[in-house]
Protein backbone atom coordinates (compact mmCIF):
# COMPACT_ATOMS: atom_id res chain seq x y z
CA UNK A 1 0.00 0.00 0.00
CA UNK A 2 2.96 2.30 0.61
CA UNK A 3 4.78 1.32 -2.36
CA UNK A 4 1.37 2.27 -4.65
CA UNK A 5 1.09 5.57 -2.17
CA UNK A 6 4.92 6.36 -3.56
CA UNK A 7 4.46 5.59 -7.22
CA UNK A 8 0.86 7.54 -7.54
CA UNK A 9 3.25 10.82 -5.29
CA UNK A 10 5.54 9.95 -7.78
CA UNK A 11 2.87 10.16 -10.47
CA UNK A 12 1.18 13.20 -9.38
CA UNK A 13 4.58 14.92 -9.04
CA UNK A 14 5.69 14.37 -13.12
CA UNK A 15 8.44 11.74 -12.00
CA UNK A 16 10.09 14.06 -9.07
CA UNK A 17 10.82 11.82 -6.01
CA UNK A 18 7.68 11.99 -3.18
CA UNK A 19 7.09 15.45 -1.65
CA UNK A 20 8.51 14.14 1.66
CA UNK A 21 11.65 12.67 0.34
CA UNK A 22 12.56 16.06 -1.33
CA UNK A 23 11.96 17.86 1.94
CA UNK A 24 13.98 15.52 3.40
CA UNK A 25 16.98 15.98 0.95
CA UNK A 26 16.67 19.63 -0.09
CA UNK A 27 14.89 20.72 3.14
CA UNK A 28 18.11 22.13 4.84
CA UNK A 29 18.68 24.16 1.37
CA UNK A 30 15.17 25.83 1.20
CA UNK A 31 15.98 27.04 5.05
CA UNK A 32 18.96 28.39 4.35
CA UNK A 33 17.83 30.62 1.68
CA UNK A 34 15.15 31.81 3.76
CA UNK A 35 17.47 32.75 6.26
CA UNK A 36 19.21 34.69 4.20
CA UNK A 37 16.64 36.67 2.35
CA UNK A 38 14.65 37.07 5.87
CA UNK A 39 15.98 37.65 9.15
CA UNK A 40 12.65 38.28 11.12
CA UNK A 41 11.81 34.54 12.47
CA UNK A 42 8.33 34.92 12.22
CA UNK A 43 8.71 36.18 8.60
CA UNK A 44 11.11 33.09 7.54
CA UNK A 45 8.75 30.61 8.47
CA UNK A 46 6.07 32.40 6.15
CA UNK A 47 8.59 32.30 3.76
CA UNK A 48 9.62 28.64 4.47
CA UNK A 49 6.21 27.54 3.98
CA UNK A 50 5.69 29.63 0.29
CA UNK A 51 8.86 28.30 -0.70
CA UNK A 52 7.76 24.79 -0.09
CA UNK A 53 3.93 25.40 -1.41
CA UNK A 54 6.11 26.56 -5.07
CA UNK A 55 8.01 23.93 -4.80
CA UNK A 56 4.98 21.52 -4.61
CA UNK A 57 3.46 23.60 -7.40
CA UNK A 58 6.00 23.24 -9.61
CA UNK A 59 7.17 19.36 -9.44
CA UNK A 60 4.56 18.44 -11.55
CA UNK A 61 6.32 20.86 -14.61
CA UNK A 62 9.95 19.46 -13.87
CA UNK A 63 11.07 17.46 -16.63
CA UNK A 64 15.12 16.55 -15.91
CA UNK A 65 16.31 19.06 -18.08
CA UNK A 66 18.35 20.57 -15.14
CA UNK A 67 18.68 19.24 -11.97
CA UNK A 68 16.27 18.92 -9.15
CA UNK A 69 18.44 20.79 -6.82
CA UNK A 70 19.04 23.47 -9.54
CA UNK A 71 14.90 23.95 -10.05
CA UNK A 72 14.24 24.03 -6.33
CA UNK A 73 17.15 26.60 -5.93
CA UNK A 74 15.82 28.78 -8.16
CA UNK A 75 12.24 27.92 -6.87
CA UNK A 76 13.83 29.11 -3.54
CA UNK A 77 15.46 31.97 -4.33
CA UNK A 78 13.52 33.80 -6.75
CA UNK A 79 10.68 33.06 -4.51
CA UNK A 80 12.42 34.84 -1.37
CA UNK A 81 13.56 37.55 -3.34
CA UNK A 82 9.62 38.41 -4.19
CA UNK A 83 8.60 37.67 -0.77
CA UNK A 84 11.22 40.47 0.73
CA UNK A 85 9.89 43.02 -2.08
CA UNK A 86 6.53 42.43 -1.05
CA UNK A 87 7.40 43.41 2.50
CA UNK A 88 5.88 46.61 3.68
CA UNK A 89 8.74 47.51 5.74
CA UNK A 90 12.49 48.44 5.42
CA UNK A 91 14.65 45.33 5.13
CA UNK A 92 14.97 44.05 8.83
CA UNK A 93 18.51 42.51 9.40
CA UNK A 94 19.08 40.99 13.28
CA UNK A 95 21.50 38.33 14.80
CA UNK A 96 20.73 35.02 14.86
CA UNK A 97 20.59 32.75 17.65
CA UNK A 98 21.13 29.26 15.95
CA UNK A 99 21.84 26.24 18.02
CA UNK A 100 24.65 23.77 16.33
CA UNK A 101 23.53 20.13 16.91
CA UNK A 102 25.96 17.92 15.92
CA UNK A 103 29.41 16.46 17.01
CA UNK A 104 32.15 19.25 17.47
CA UNK A 105 35.49 18.66 18.76
CA UNK A 106 35.36 21.18 22.08
CA UNK A 107 32.66 23.52 22.68
CA UNK A 108 34.89 26.56 21.80
CA UNK A 109 35.40 25.53 18.46
CA UNK A 110 31.30 25.37 18.67
CA UNK A 111 31.33 29.18 19.34
CA UNK A 112 34.04 29.61 16.92
CA UNK A 113 32.47 28.24 14.17
CA UNK A 114 28.30 29.54 15.24
CA UNK A 115 30.30 32.81 15.77
CA UNK A 116 32.01 32.59 12.27
CA UNK A 117 29.04 30.87 10.37
CA UNK A 118 26.64 33.65 11.73
CA UNK A 119 28.90 36.36 10.57
CA UNK A 120 29.18 34.73 7.06
CA UNK A 121 25.16 35.21 7.16
CA UNK A 122 25.29 38.25 8.24
CA UNK A 123 28.02 39.23 5.59
CA UNK A 124 26.30 37.74 2.95
CA UNK A 125 22.53 39.50 3.94
CA UNK A 126 24.77 42.83 3.43
CA UNK A 127 25.59 41.86 -0.28
CA UNK A 128 23.76 43.72 -3.29
CA UNK A 129 21.50 41.62 -4.26
CA UNK A 130 22.69 40.48 -8.01
CA UNK A 131 25.84 39.82 -5.55
CA UNK A 132 24.07 37.70 -2.93
CA UNK A 133 22.26 35.27 -5.39
CA UNK A 134 25.63 34.26 -6.78
CA UNK A 135 27.48 34.01 -3.53
CA UNK A 136 24.46 32.49 -2.02
CA UNK A 137 24.36 29.36 -5.24
CA UNK A 138 28.15 29.03 -4.37
CA UNK A 139 27.71 28.74 -0.62
CA UNK A 140 24.83 25.66 -1.35
CA UNK A 141 27.70 24.30 -3.75
CA UNK A 142 26.20 24.44 -7.10
CA UNK A 143 28.73 24.20 -9.96
CA UNK A 144 29.74 27.39 -12.09
CA UNK A 145 28.16 25.84 -15.06
CA UNK A 146 24.50 25.46 -12.92
CA UNK A 147 25.24 29.10 -12.00
CA UNK A 148 25.69 30.47 -15.14
CA UNK A 149 22.73 28.76 -15.79
CA UNK A 150 20.44 29.79 -13.62
CA UNK A 151 21.62 32.64 -13.59
CA UNK A 152 21.77 32.79 -17.00
CA UNK A 153 25.41 34.27 -17.50
CA UNK A 154 27.88 33.82 -19.86
CA UNK A 155 30.77 32.29 -18.18
CA UNK A 156 33.03 35.58 -18.84
CA UNK A 157 30.20 37.52 -17.10
CA UNK A 158 29.85 35.13 -14.71
CA UNK A 159 33.42 35.38 -13.77
CA UNK A 160 33.46 39.16 -13.90
CA UNK A 161 30.34 39.05 -11.38
CA UNK A 162 31.58 36.60 -9.33
CA UNK A 163 35.13 38.47 -8.81
CA UNK A 164 33.04 41.23 -7.75
CA UNK A 165 30.59 39.72 -5.38
CA UNK A 166 33.83 37.62 -3.91
CA UNK A 167 35.89 41.08 -3.47
CA UNK A 168 32.52 42.64 -1.27
CA UNK A 169 32.22 39.24 0.32
CA UNK A 170 35.64 40.03 1.84
CA UNK A 171 35.21 43.55 2.39
CA UNK A 172 32.45 42.86 4.75
CA UNK A 173 33.82 39.87 6.69
CA UNK A 174 37.17 41.94 7.51
CA UNK A 175 34.97 45.06 8.87
CA UNK A 176 32.66 42.44 11.44
CA UNK B 1 39.34 35.70 -1.43
CA UNK B 2 40.51 32.48 -2.91
CA UNK B 3 38.51 30.26 -3.99
CA UNK B 4 39.60 27.47 -1.38
CA UNK B 5 38.35 30.47 0.65
CA UNK B 6 34.72 30.40 -0.45
CA UNK B 7 34.83 26.32 -0.64
CA UNK B 8 35.99 26.50 3.08
CA UNK B 9 33.21 28.92 3.81
CA UNK B 10 30.48 26.61 1.22
CA UNK B 11 31.45 23.79 3.45
CA UNK B 12 31.00 25.99 6.72
CA UNK B 13 27.64 27.04 5.39
CA UNK B 14 26.26 23.63 4.66
CA UNK B 15 26.89 21.67 7.92
CA UNK B 16 24.54 18.96 8.66
CA UNK B 17 21.07 21.21 9.90
CA UNK B 18 20.01 21.66 13.16
CA UNK B 19 17.09 17.63 13.86
CA UNK B 20 15.11 20.18 15.51
CA UNK B 21 14.89 22.38 12.73
CA UNK B 22 14.12 19.63 10.01
CA UNK B 23 11.69 18.47 12.09
CA UNK B 24 10.13 22.04 12.08
CA UNK B 25 10.78 22.32 8.36
CA UNK B 26 8.30 18.43 7.94
CA UNK B 27 6.06 19.73 9.91
CA UNK B 28 5.52 22.51 7.67
CA UNK B 29 6.09 20.77 4.26
CA UNK B 30 3.00 18.19 5.51
CA UNK B 31 0.93 20.64 6.63
CA UNK B 32 1.99 22.81 2.93
CA UNK B 33 1.43 20.13 1.08
CA UNK B 34 -2.34 19.01 2.86
CA UNK B 35 -3.79 22.39 2.39
CA UNK B 36 -2.10 22.72 -1.44
CA UNK B 37 -4.43 19.14 -1.97
CA UNK B 38 -7.71 20.40 0.00
CA UNK B 39 -7.31 23.97 -1.63
CA UNK B 40 -6.84 21.92 -5.38
CA UNK B 41 -9.58 20.00 -4.80
CA UNK B 42 -12.13 22.81 -3.65
CA UNK B 43 -10.99 25.09 -6.32
CA UNK B 44 -11.94 22.07 -9.30
CA UNK B 45 -15.23 20.45 -7.02
CA UNK B 46 -16.37 23.84 -6.01
CA UNK B 47 -16.70 25.15 -9.78
CA UNK B 48 -18.11 21.77 -10.46
CA UNK B 49 -20.38 22.17 -7.86
CA UNK B 50 -21.62 25.36 -8.77
CA UNK B 51 -21.72 24.59 -12.12
CA UNK B 52 -24.22 22.17 -11.39
CA UNK B 53 -26.02 23.75 -9.03
CA UNK B 54 -26.62 26.38 -11.57
CA UNK B 55 -27.72 23.72 -14.07
CA UNK B 56 -30.25 22.41 -11.79
CA UNK B 57 -31.57 25.74 -11.47
CA UNK B 58 -31.69 26.13 -15.27
CA UNK B 59 -33.64 22.88 -15.06
CA UNK B 60 -36.24 23.96 -12.88
CA UNK B 61 -36.76 27.23 -14.34
CA UNK B 62 -36.28 26.89 -18.04
CA UNK B 63 -36.60 29.53 -19.94
CA UNK B 64 -34.89 31.95 -22.67
CA UNK B 65 -33.92 34.27 -20.06
CA UNK B 66 -32.53 31.61 -17.33
CA UNK B 67 -30.78 29.45 -19.73
CA UNK B 68 -28.57 32.94 -21.18
CA UNK B 69 -27.64 33.66 -17.41
CA UNK B 70 -27.08 30.08 -16.40
CA UNK B 71 -24.51 29.64 -19.65
CA UNK B 72 -22.94 32.96 -18.91
CA UNK B 73 -22.61 32.48 -15.29
CA UNK B 74 -21.21 28.88 -15.97
CA UNK B 75 -18.78 30.44 -18.90
CA UNK B 76 -17.51 33.15 -16.48
CA UNK B 77 -16.84 30.60 -13.83
CA UNK B 78 -14.86 28.64 -15.86
CA UNK B 79 -13.31 30.91 -18.03
CA UNK B 80 -12.46 32.46 -14.71
CA UNK B 81 -10.98 29.40 -13.22
CA UNK B 82 -8.90 28.61 -16.47
CA UNK B 83 -7.33 31.97 -16.15
CA UNK B 84 -6.18 31.51 -12.59
CA UNK B 85 -4.71 28.19 -13.86
CA UNK B 86 -2.95 30.20 -16.41
CA UNK B 87 -1.79 32.97 -14.27
CA UNK B 88 -0.25 30.26 -11.23
CA UNK B 89 1.73 28.21 -14.76
CA UNK B 90 3.00 31.78 -15.54
CA UNK B 91 3.96 33.00 -12.09
CA UNK B 92 5.50 28.97 -12.00
CA UNK B 93 7.64 29.58 -15.15
CA UNK B 94 8.98 32.67 -13.96
CA UNK B 95 9.65 31.37 -10.25
CA UNK B 96 12.62 29.09 -12.46
CA UNK B 97 13.62 31.49 -14.50
CA UNK B 98 16.39 34.38 -13.87
CA UNK B 99 15.73 36.48 -11.26
CA UNK B 100 15.76 39.29 -13.29
CA UNK B 101 12.99 37.87 -15.45
CA UNK B 102 10.69 37.23 -12.51
CA UNK B 103 10.88 40.65 -11.45
CA UNK B 104 10.23 42.23 -14.17
CA UNK B 105 7.13 40.00 -14.58
CA UNK B 106 6.58 40.78 -10.65
CA UNK B 107 6.72 44.45 -11.50
CA UNK B 108 4.19 43.73 -14.79
CA UNK B 109 1.99 41.72 -12.22
CA UNK B 110 1.82 44.23 -9.41
CA UNK B 111 1.40 47.49 -12.28
CA UNK B 112 -1.12 45.92 -13.24
CA UNK B 113 -3.23 44.96 -10.31
CA UNK B 114 -2.55 48.23 -9.05
CA UNK B 115 -3.73 49.83 -12.59
CA UNK B 116 -7.04 47.66 -11.72
CA UNK B 117 -7.39 49.02 -8.03
CA UNK B 118 -7.28 52.88 -9.04
CA UNK B 119 -10.03 52.18 -11.72
CA UNK B 120 -11.98 50.08 -9.60
CA UNK B 121 -11.78 53.02 -7.38
CA UNK B 122 -12.69 55.50 -10.44
CA UNK B 123 -15.53 53.72 -11.65
CA UNK B 124 -17.32 52.89 -8.22
CA UNK B 125 -18.80 56.03 -7.84
CA UNK B 126 -20.37 55.37 -11.21
CA UNK B 127 -21.47 51.95 -10.42
CA UNK B 128 -23.11 53.33 -7.18
CA UNK B 129 -25.40 55.68 -9.06
CA UNK B 130 -26.50 53.10 -11.69
CA UNK B 131 -27.62 51.20 -9.07
CA UNK B 132 -29.85 53.79 -7.68
CA UNK B 133 -30.84 54.39 -10.83
CA UNK B 134 -31.65 51.09 -11.28
CA UNK B 135 -33.44 50.51 -8.33
CA UNK B 136 -35.66 54.11 -9.15
CA UNK B 137 -36.44 52.66 -12.45
CA UNK B 138 -37.85 49.48 -10.93
CA UNK B 139 -39.79 51.23 -8.49
CA UNK B 140 -40.77 54.45 -10.25
CA UNK B 141 -44.84 53.12 -10.19
CA UNK B 142 -44.41 54.24 -6.64
CA UNK B 143 -42.92 54.66 -3.19
CA UNK B 144 -40.15 55.43 -2.21
CA UNK B 145 -38.10 56.33 -5.06
CA UNK B 146 -34.82 54.96 -3.67
CA UNK B 147 -36.54 51.68 -1.72
CA UNK B 148 -37.23 48.82 -4.06
CA UNK B 149 -40.09 46.97 -2.83
CA UNK B 150 -39.45 44.59 0.56
CA UNK B 151 -35.66 46.33 1.06
CA UNK B 152 -35.16 47.12 4.47
CA UNK B 153 -32.76 49.66 6.41
CA UNK B 154 -30.43 46.21 7.02
CA UNK B 155 -29.90 45.48 3.58
CA UNK B 156 -29.27 49.18 2.47
CA UNK B 157 -26.37 49.69 5.43
CA UNK B 158 -25.18 46.95 4.95
CA UNK B 159 -24.79 47.91 1.45
CA UNK B 160 -23.01 51.03 2.38
CA UNK B 161 -21.24 49.39 5.08
CA UNK B 162 -19.78 47.35 2.03
CA UNK B 163 -18.78 50.13 0.01
CA UNK B 164 -16.91 51.43 2.52
CA UNK B 165 -14.83 48.63 3.20
CA UNK B 166 -14.19 47.83 -0.51
CA UNK B 167 -12.94 51.49 -1.00
CA UNK B 168 -11.13 51.00 2.11
CA UNK B 169 -9.70 47.70 0.63
CA UNK B 170 -8.91 49.36 -2.54
CA UNK B 171 -6.79 52.12 -1.51
CA UNK B 172 -4.82 49.70 0.63
CA UNK B 173 -4.44 47.72 -2.15
CA UNK B 174 -2.75 50.78 -4.22
CA UNK B 175 -0.96 52.08 -1.43
CA UNK B 176 0.84 48.68 -0.88
CA UNK B 177 1.28 47.89 -4.48
CA UNK B 178 3.10 51.57 -5.00
CA UNK B 179 5.42 50.74 -2.00
CA UNK B 180 5.59 46.94 -4.10
CA UNK B 181 6.53 48.70 -7.40
CA UNK B 182 9.40 50.90 -5.53
CA UNK B 183 11.31 48.17 -3.97
CA UNK B 184 10.57 46.10 -7.31
CA UNK B 185 12.17 48.98 -9.39
CA UNK B 186 15.18 49.79 -6.77
CA UNK B 187 15.83 45.52 -7.30
CA UNK B 188 15.95 46.15 -10.55
CA UNK B 189 18.15 48.89 -10.57
CA UNK B 190 20.69 46.62 -8.57
CA UNK B 191 20.50 44.50 -11.42
CA UNK B 192 21.07 46.93 -14.10
CA UNK B 193 24.03 48.43 -12.04
CA UNK B 194 25.57 44.78 -12.07
CA UNK B 195 25.47 44.71 -15.33
CA UNK B 196 27.01 47.80 -16.28
CA UNK B 197 29.79 47.28 -14.22
CA UNK B 198 30.47 43.68 -15.81
CA UNK B 199 29.95 44.66 -19.67
CA UNK B 200 26.82 42.29 -21.29
CA UNK B 201 26.21 38.92 -20.44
Amino acid sequence: MAAIRAASARVAHGGAPPFDTIVTDYGPLIARIATIYEADPALREDLTQQILLSVWQGLPGWRAESSLKTFIGRIAQNRAVSFVASQAREPFVSEINEGQAGDLPTPEDAVAASSERERLLAATRRLPLPQRDLIVLILEGFSYAEIGEMLKLEPNALRLRLARAKATLKKVLERS
Amino acid sequence: MTDPDLERLSQMWREEPDPEMMTGLRRSAAKVARRARLAQIADVGGAIAVSMFVLVLVYLNSDTNTVITGAGAIFILWYSHVRQRRLREVEMRSLTGSTEEMLVQSFERVEATVKRARLGLMLLPFGVLTGFLFAFALDRAGGDPLRAPGRSDLVVAAGIIGLVVLIAYLIRSIKHGRSELDRLNSMRAAYLHERQQIGPS
